[in-house]
């Protein structure tokens, strides 16, 4: 087993047992166990990468039974993205959390007091990080599923952390993830009774091979999309989001919105891009085989349904963050703003039609790289935001935690006494609205010039209408924190505890110089996505 | 001589470094003020003497050292020292210099240092990486963050009124800077990357030949967003409002950062991407020409109607850059030498108005221009330094703008328009009309008997504003010598009028 | 028709009905029965999927056993928040409206 192989297990099974074994150890154990731990999969991180980068899929086959029965473990360009934008994110929450361990929630003790500080919060932080990186590096559907529903699980469980207040956003939560996996779980089933396998290139080849075995398929993707933009909260399904995302502990709410969400979105875009496209994609299947077309106009229906949601996610997001007056509220809904943004690329890779842009023959494009480079802009906007938004929603965490409040009002002019805080905001205020030199810059450049030279004109007044919006919503939330508040009789919010760990700050501000820094990845990027694509 | 590769780090190198100085003073307390002036001044001399050294190679040899990585597929970040590249970014470094020095003297016991001169150095960064760019996508990238970066300095000082103007500054540029996104997108659609070549980019050159209105549309979307910031009329209306900042930042912004980045922008999209040539031939350059006159005329027309020293300035600034465009716009050699030039010589003059309106309102409270009667007698040095700026900016011999304005009347007379020398004219009366009462004010009254005491200006403020007028004075006078801007830019007019066919 | 394939109808008739009934009520425990019946549905499907092939599908009676492994965590899960959220009156009120 090479180093890789290895990493790769251990990327899954690491946290999956100190999970298990924080759940023994007493609190100050669990923090320092947390740390050593986020450092390790960070580790482990490293050589997988590394491996992708010479061009070749990582596979692991545990219990060498191979597909369809064994648990394969595969990690290819995407999943490695993934895995690494992850485990970044989750080394800075686990810092940050293990600092300031009053941000990790509310219990109930025995007199009926409330205490701040929930042991409660490591193993299920764990238990679900584990359940991500299964799914990134789950090379069947089976366990997809199974990686899904322990993600969704541990995070009703972390929502839960927040206390009494908490507790009916978490049970929204609860349902609408379950039933989001319960149709998973149907499509899944739909899948194997036409393709005989759990294995996903297995089959993505068993669709291409039959054409008769479409109109399930179809009916699967259908049923499949619809349960995982219920994870994803896409318009209209983003009721449960909100009071989720900002209803849970500080140190929680950066776990939702940068991570949890992504695992199903990572499922949608392996499902639509390496199972369907593959096979129905006209763009794909012009050389290898029929394409039977009506289920490519099905597909491509669908792909329009999902993208115009995610238009008018992008805009109801948008105008719902700006009318926001606390701050978790309004990044909440900055996320369900954003997922508009990973839905875009559908109809994009169903009609890549370069021939419509009349062009001077001096283009460089084709089909297949039409479809790579709007997954590449895709993906570094999901990254980007994955590391923009966990390091607002700490900043957002560190202030009511200092205040004990997140009113924007109330916080007025109290963003200058903490500069760091304040550069931290800028940071991922040009990642989220996608600024240069942000990876949200380079995703959008990369995602629009796709779309445009695959005749996808709309995408271009879209994204800058959207990007618009968010600078609007952006501004409007941090421009009254570093008014100066100084000379006026302004009433300051008065301190809930008399300082913040430096921890707390650095954490944050490292995620928000991410942000820029991998704005230069777009290449490398690209070409991590390139291994084991099925169109490359 | 060959380049080593020392030579192809100092593009990235002037870059990192001004980013660097940023990266040190954000941290800094605000009582480490030495530390601050220390790290300002090290950073921003050794960028000078960086840039100075290019000085053989590029003007001597002809070589352009080029930095390059990759971007997104196909797509490169590049920084390269081309003549243009050279003239520019010396500008902004050494004035730079001066402003860091002014600054330092300016903000003396004010509040917020660190965050100020952070994003000082970081609106440094932006600018080195604009006059640095050696594609369109690069220009862009630098170009957007320039927005950015100058926002917080718009709104230094945090009152309302400084809040409102960065806002409209932003609502502006960031509209601006879209403008410009959708133009460059959908130039790279249809070349890939648009490299800048002194006579036109390749595959602009074929586009033009394919489809013409693609071509002029996109040369509009360009101009357009570049518009905004290089505050040509109708789109200047942020920049009288932006006067609120500090002192230092209104002179960097009218001299070296904002309104020169969009000009300088228009150069490399007329010059560097499509090409005198390809430009004329779609008819593009006549209108131009057109919006620039209306702009030289408005802005001097609004100037004179302002009785705020600041304000005058500023639309004077709105007047001033279009001569930059106004010269391009002629096709002709001696028009694009004149424009490229101005280029230059208005960032020097303009930055010594600046500096010395900074010092009176500083000094004496004055910000009116009815207040100045006599201030000649109260400060002499600082009005002597004003003077000589003002009467560069009207272009009398042997200032600076003497020699641009002659360049500039030059080229219009070689050109088709010759219409245009009225208009040179003009405005140079206009000049006169707005500038000479503030001489006449300054020397030929007696300041009230209340307030005749001599005032000892800050020396960290009036040092700078002395040297940049004397270099007002010496690049005029000293025109012909080696390596001075008006030799550079002929040098770089002549690059783009090398493939032209001659009329 | 096979019996499987009716036993499929009636399973996507199931899932319509619970995933509506969850949809409309506002009861925690009738939600939380009604996703219960969903789940039963879903796996009802699966079943019939697997029943239509012979010998029967191994993989897909895999999926139904993970399947009522996880129905019964997300169950006894949203007992527990259910019961402390019906334990603290001012909540239940809260629920209602939002």
């Amino acid at each position: 087993m090479t180093l890789a192989e290895f990493s790769t297990g251990a990327l899954v099974l690491t946290p999956l047992l100190s999970a298990a074994v924080m759940a023994l150890c007493t609190h100050v154990l669990r923090r320092l166990l947390g740390v050593v731990v986020a450092v390790l999969i960070v580790g482990f991180t490293v050589p997988v990468v590394i491996h992708l980068g010479s061009g070749e899929v990582v596979e692991v086959d545990l219990g060498a039974y191979g597909a369809p029965l064994g648990i394969v473990l595969r990690a290819d360009g995407l999943s490695v993205l993934f895995i690494a934008m992850t485990s970044l994110v989750g080394l800075g929450i686990t810092a940050f959390a293990a600092a300031t361990p009053e941000a990790t929630g509310e219990r109930i003790q025995a007199n009926g007091q409330s205490k701040t500080e929930h042991a409660g919060f490591w193993p299920l932080w764990f238990g679900c990080w584990a359940g991500l990186n299964a799914v990134f590096v789950s090379g069947d559907l089976f366990n997809t599923y199974v990686g899904l529903e322990l993600v969704g699980l541990t995070a009703v469980g972390l929502v839960a952390l927040g206390g009494q207040k908490s507790w009916p956003a978490a049970l929204r939560y609860l349902f609408i993830a379950v039933l989001g996996s319960l149709l998973f779980l149907v499509a899944v089933g739909l899948l194997v009774s036409v393709t005989g396998t759990l294995d996903i290139n297995q089959a993505a080849q068993q669709l291409t091979d039959n054409p008769e075995a479409a109109g399930v398929a179809t009916v699967a993707m259908v049923l499949l999309s619809i349960g995982l933009a219920m994870k994803v909260a896409l318009v209209p399904m983003h009721q449960w989001l909100v009071p989720a995302h900002s209803g849970a502990p500080s140190a929680v709410s950066p776990i939702l919105s940068a991570l949890v969400i992504k695992g199903a979105l990572f499922v949608f875009l392996r499902s639509w891009l390496y199972v369907a496209a593959p096979a129905y994609s006209p763009a794909l299947t012009e050389t290898s085989g029929e394409a039977p077309l009506n289920v490519a106009e099905a597909l491509s229906i669908v792909a329009w349904v999902f993208a115009l949601l995610g238009l008018i996610a992008l805009i109801v997001g948008a105008i719902m963050a700006l009318r926001q007056t606390r701050l978790k509220p309004l990044i909440a809904y900055s996320t369900v703003a954003q997922a508009g943004y990973w839905f875009l690329l559908l109809p994009v890779v169903f009609m890549p039609t370069s021939a419509s842009l009349g062009d001077p023959g001096v283009t460089t494009f084709d089909a297949s790289e039409v479809i790579a480079g709007a997954l590449a802009g895709t993906v570094g906007l999901i990254l980007g935001h994955g590391l923009a938004k966990s390091a607002l929603f700490l900043t957002a965490g560190y202030f009511k935690e200092l205040y004990g409040t997140e009113k924007i009002a109330a916080l007025s002019g109290e963003a200058r006494s903490h500069p760091m805080m304040v550069m931290t905001m800028g940071l991922t205020a040009i990642g989220l609205a996608g600024l240069p030199f942000s990876l949200s810059f380079t995703g959008k450049w990369q995602l629009t010039s796709a779309s445009l030279a695959g005749g996808h004109y709309w995408i271009l007044p879209v994204i800058i209408v959207a990007t618009l919006l968010s600078a609007a919503y952006l501004l409007r939330a941090f421009g009254p924190l570093m008014m100066d508040n100084d000379q006026e009789n302004a009433a300051h919010p008065e301190l809930h505890r008399n300082s913040m760990p430096v921890v707390a700050q650095v954490a944050p501000f490292t995620l928000g110089v991410l942000t820029l820094l991998t704005g230069f990845m777009g290449t490398p990027i690209f070409d991590l996505l390139e291994v084991g694509a099925p169109w490359s | 001589m060959e380049l080593t590769n020392l030579h192809y780090v100092i593009p990235l190198l002037m870059v990192l470094l001004s980013l660097s100085a940023a990266i040190m003073i954000f941290p800094m307390r605000e009582g480490q003020t030495k530390l601050r002036a220390i790290v300002n001044l090290t950073i921003a001399t050794v960028k000078v003497a960086l840039i100075v050294s290019l000085f053989p190679v590029v003007l001597g040899e002809g070589l352009h050292p080029e930095f390059s990585m990759s971007f997104v597929p196909g797509i490169d970040l590049v920084l390269r020292v081309d003549e243009l590249a050279l003239l520019f970014s010396t500008l902004s470094s050494s004035l730079w210099l001066l402003t860091t020095i002014y600054a330092i003297g300016y903000l003396h016991g004010k509040p917020h240092q660190s965050r100020f001169f952070g994003f000082f150095s970081l609106c440094v960064t932006a600018s080195v990486g604009i006059s640095l760019s050696g594609n369109l996508v690069t220009f862009l990238l630098f170009y957007e963050m320039l927005t950015l970066v100058t926002y917080p300095l718009v709104a230094h000082w945090g009152t309302p009124a400084a809040v409102r103007a960065a806002r409209i500054y932003l609502r502006y540029t960031l509209t601006g800077g879209l403008v410009l996104l959708i133009g460059v997108v959908w130039l790279t659609i249809y070349t890939g990357d648009v490299d800048f070549q002194s006579g036109g980019a390749e595959g602009v050159t074929e586009l033009a030949e394919y489809s013409p209105t693609i071509a002029i549309i996109i040369f509009i979307l360009l101009i357009g967003g570049l518009g905004v910031k290089s505050a040509l009329v109708p789109l200047h209306g942020w920049l009288p409002l932006a006067m609120v900042a500090p002192a230092p930042v209104s002179a960097l912004l009218h001299a070296v950062a904002v309104v020169k980045a969009g000009v300088f922008g228009i150069v490399r999209v007329v010059d560097d991407v499509y090409g005198i040539q390809v430009a004329s031939e779609l008819g593009l350059l006549t209108p131009l020409l057109v919006i620039a006159s209306l702009t030289i005329i408005y802005g001097s027309y609004q100037a004179l109607r302002q009785l705020d020293l600041k304000k005058r300035l500023a639309y004077s600034t709105v007047s001033q850059v279009s001569y930059v465009v106004l010269g391009l716009t002629m096709a002709t050699v001696a028009g694009t030498t004149g424009g490229v030039v101005h280029l230059v010589h208005q960032g020097i003059m303009k930055i010594t108005l600046f500096f010395c309106a900074g010092l009176f309102q500083e000094t004496t409270g004055v910000t009116n221009i009815r207040d100045m009667r006599g201030i000649g007698y109260r400060m002499p040095l600082t009005s002597l330094a004003f003077t000589i700026g003002a009467l560069g900016m009207i272009g009398i011999p042997p200032t600076a703008g003497f020699i641009s304005k002659w360049q500039l009347g030059i080229g219009a007379l070689d050109s088709d328009n010759t219409w245009v020398i009225t208009i040179l004219l003009a405005s140079s009366l206009m000049n006169s009309m707005y500038f000479l009462p503030i001489i006449y004010r300054m020397w030929f009254f007696y300041p009230q008997i209340a307030d005749a005491r001599a005032v000892a200006e800050p020396k960290m403020m009036l040092w700078p504003a002395l040297v940049t007028a004397g270099l007002v004075v010496g690049i005029g006078a000293g025109a012909s010598i080696a390596y001075a801007p008006l030799e550079i830019a002929e040098q770089i007019s002549e690059g783009v009028f090398s493939d032209v066919d001659s009329p | 028709m096979t019996t499987a394939t009716w036993y499929l109808l009636l399973g996507v008739i199931v899932v319509t009905i619970g995933a509506l009934r969850l949809l409309t009520v506002q009861d925690l425990v009738a939600r939380l029965i009604a996703l219960n019946i969903t789940g039963a549905g879903s796996l009802m499907v699966l079943v019939s999927l697997a029943a239509r092939s012979e010998p029967i599908d191994p993989v897909l009676s895999a999926l139904v056993i993970t399947g009522l492994v996880i129905t019964a965590a997300f169950t006894a899960t949203a007992a527990v928040l259910i019961r402390r959220i019906e334990d603290t009156p001012d909540l239940e009120d809260g629920e209602a409206s939002s």
